[in-house]
């Protein structure tokens, strides 16, 4: 396959000035094919910006941008036909109804049988649970029930690419648990390319994830490959008991790189034990520890960093993200 | 996806992508809420309201003034004309104003623009939507109702096709200022100035008309009557020869200038 084929977005050098200001510096992402890609960074980082630039909403400074291979100043009609589009803080006309809105929106992609049309308003509407308020005008809904619209008219046309801006941002927990479950359902369909603040939404659904800082790329990795890290293989074992004696032991072992012992205060004790060789620490390393008879192990694992703190060490300063 | 292989896709290409779309949208904001029969209301009462009163009170004029009853006609034309002509195309700024400001403030427009519809649409539609129902609350309807008091006051109509065409010059007056508040719509982003121009060239008319010599065959000032000129409005009207045609054209040539500019401008608007 070609390498275009299985990219839905690819940027190069993507960049956009405001007034002297850089946005967006030289962005170049990869977004692969029926991937759900998340896009983090601070507020201001250009998140916003960057899905903009995507639709044709605005103009890049320099750079270019392809979706679907379809470039996004010259073929952006093209490429909005096979998108959906949910905005940060989406507004649609308010003296439509949930059931207007989304026949407004289906207009722009489909024209003829009316009863087909009708019948995919109905499904969208049920699958974003707003059923029972379908011909209800929209003023009087909550941020809620305007995000789950909003879903509903991203998705109304089947679009191969979904750009969500925030999905989940407005949403009670019960809510965030339906977005995200209409995006694991969407999956098998659709690529979709999301920002979002909510750290613990990405690393559920995300295969993908780039972080960006002040306009401009500091990480794209597969999420599995940023939890990872880059301090290498780490496992983790809460003890009881003085090991003093076990860490020489440990180190003796060529497989095991460093040995980090932290007490906690209460007889107990955090060891992170780095390895060069992977199936030699899972066939050895629990045993060995175990072989000493003044020692209990609580608890053994293999370290995982948590995207919070892959994000917080990257981003760095920055204390709010969004 | 598969699953729209059982729908039509909508086959507008080029500028006229999401046009039938939008231009049903924008009709529907007119003649499926209250906003036709209310500006009818509130500008028959204005418009139509004077022009009954004046006749209404025309017997004792006409007595002091010994006036006859053609001249009294010809100023009840006057008068129609000039409250059609100024307060018809208040309305017509009125309503316009937030035509466009409105939209690229709340968001809509990003909305509508990151779906498959053309930005020379989204303009076109509101255009085409909007001219079509102010000329027919403000031309249409005040026409019709001056037309049948008069016919009433006079116990004959006046001549049908002068007033027709007489109407066609209001209209492009109206018109002026309708594209004139749709390109300032593009260009500000505020309600102010694109209310603020519109109504300020419309009234420099009645005070500074005769400061601005040549100046003012370049506007559309000299088609209803303002600052001592009786108006083109009403010569064709009273199947007067026209004095100058020239506001007419220059007219035509402000209403295309200010589309096009519109159209360019939004083209290029950021969102």
């Amino acid at each position: 396959m070609h390498h275009e084929e299985t990219l839905v977005i690819n940027t190069q050098g993507l960049t956009k000035t405001f007034k002297g200001v850089n946005a967006l510096q030289a962005l170049n992402l990869k977004v692969p094919k029926n991937s759900i890609f998340g896009f983090l960074g601070p507020n201001g980082a250009g998140k916003t910006t960057t899905i903009k630039l995507l639709l044709g909403l605005a103009r890049p400074t320099s750079g270019s941008a392809s979706v679907f291979g379809l470039d996004v100043v010259k073929d952006s009609t093209g490429i909005r036909k096979r998108v959906g589009y949910l905005a940060q803080d989406p507004r649609y006309y308010e003296s439509m109804t949930a059931r207007e809105t989304l026949r407004f929106t289906a207009r722009f992609f489909y024209s003829g049988s009316k009863a087909a049309i009708e019948e995919r308003i109905d499904q969208t509407l049920e699958l974003v649970g707003l059923s029972d308020k379908a011909d209800r005008s929209i003023k009087g809904f909550s941020g809620g029930e305007r995000q789950r619209l909003g879903i509903a008219q991203a998705q109304i046309n089947y679009p191969d690419l979904l750009i969500l801006d925030e999905p989940a941002a407005s949403l009670d927990p019960m809510g965030r648990h339906d977005v995200l479950e209409v995006m694991e359902r969407l999956r098998k369909h659709t690529t979709i390319f999301y920002s979002t603040h909510i750290l613990s939404d990405v690393q559920r659904v995300s295969d993908t994830v780039a972080i960006l800082k002040k306009g401009q790329l500091i990480a794209q990795a597969p999420i599995d490959a940023l939890l990872a890290g880059n301090e290498g293989v780490i496992y983790t074992l809460s003890v009881k008991g003085d090991g003093q004696g076990m860490e020489e032991r440990l180190c003796s072992h060529s497989w095991v790189t460093a040995v980090n012992i932290v007490p906690d205060g209460n007889g107990s004790s955090l060891w992170q034990v780095s390895v060069a060789d992977e199936t030699a620490a899972e066939d050895h390393l629990l045993r060995l520890v175990l072989e000493d008879r003044t020692l209990t192990v609580t608890a053994f694992g293999r370290k995982q960093h948590d995207l919070e703190e892959v994000f917080m060490s990257m981003v760095g300063e920055e204390k709010h993200v969004g | 996806m598969s699953a729209n292989a059982t729908f039509q896709p909508v086959n507008e290409r080029g500028w006229r992508r999401g046009f039938a779309n939008l231009l049903r949208y924008e009709n529907s904001t007119w003649w499926r809420t209250r906003r036709w029969w209310i500006n009818s209301l509130i500008w028959l009462v204005i418009i139509n309201g004077t022009l009954l009163a004046m006749l209404a009170s025309s017997a004792e004029v006409t007595e002091a003034l010994q006036q006859t009853p053609e001249q009294v006609m010809e100023q009840a034309r006057t008068v129609f004309v000039v409250m059609a002509g100024i307060f018809g195309t208040v309305g017509v700024i009125i309503a316009m104003q937030g035509t466009i400001i409105d939209e690229k403030k709340s968001g809509t427009a990003a909305w509508i623009l990151s779906k498959p519809a053309s930005r020379t649409a989204f303009i076109l539609a509101k255009l085409v939507a909007n001219v079509a129902a102010l000329f027919v609350v403000l031309l249409v309807l005040q026409g019709t109702v001056a037309y049948l008091q008069l016919t009433a006051y006079s116990g004959s109509p006046p001549p049908l096709m002068p007033f027709v065409f007489g109407m066609g010059l209001l209209g492009l007056h109206m018109l002026f200022y309708l594209a004139l508040t749709l390109v300032l719509g593009t260009l500000f982003q505020d309600r102010g100035p694109v209310i603020g121009i519109p109504i300020g060239i419309l009234f420099s008319a009645m005070f500074l008309m005769g400061y601005m010599g040549q100046f003012a065959y370049l506007m559309p000032w000299m088609i209803i009557p303002s600052g001592g000129v009786q108006g083109l409005a009403i010569e064709v009207m009273l199947e007067q020869p026209l004095s100058t045609t020239t506001p007419i054209v220059a007219t035509v040539v402000w209403i295309v200038i200010f589309t096009g500019v519109a159209l360019w401008r939004f083209a290029r608007e950021e969102f």
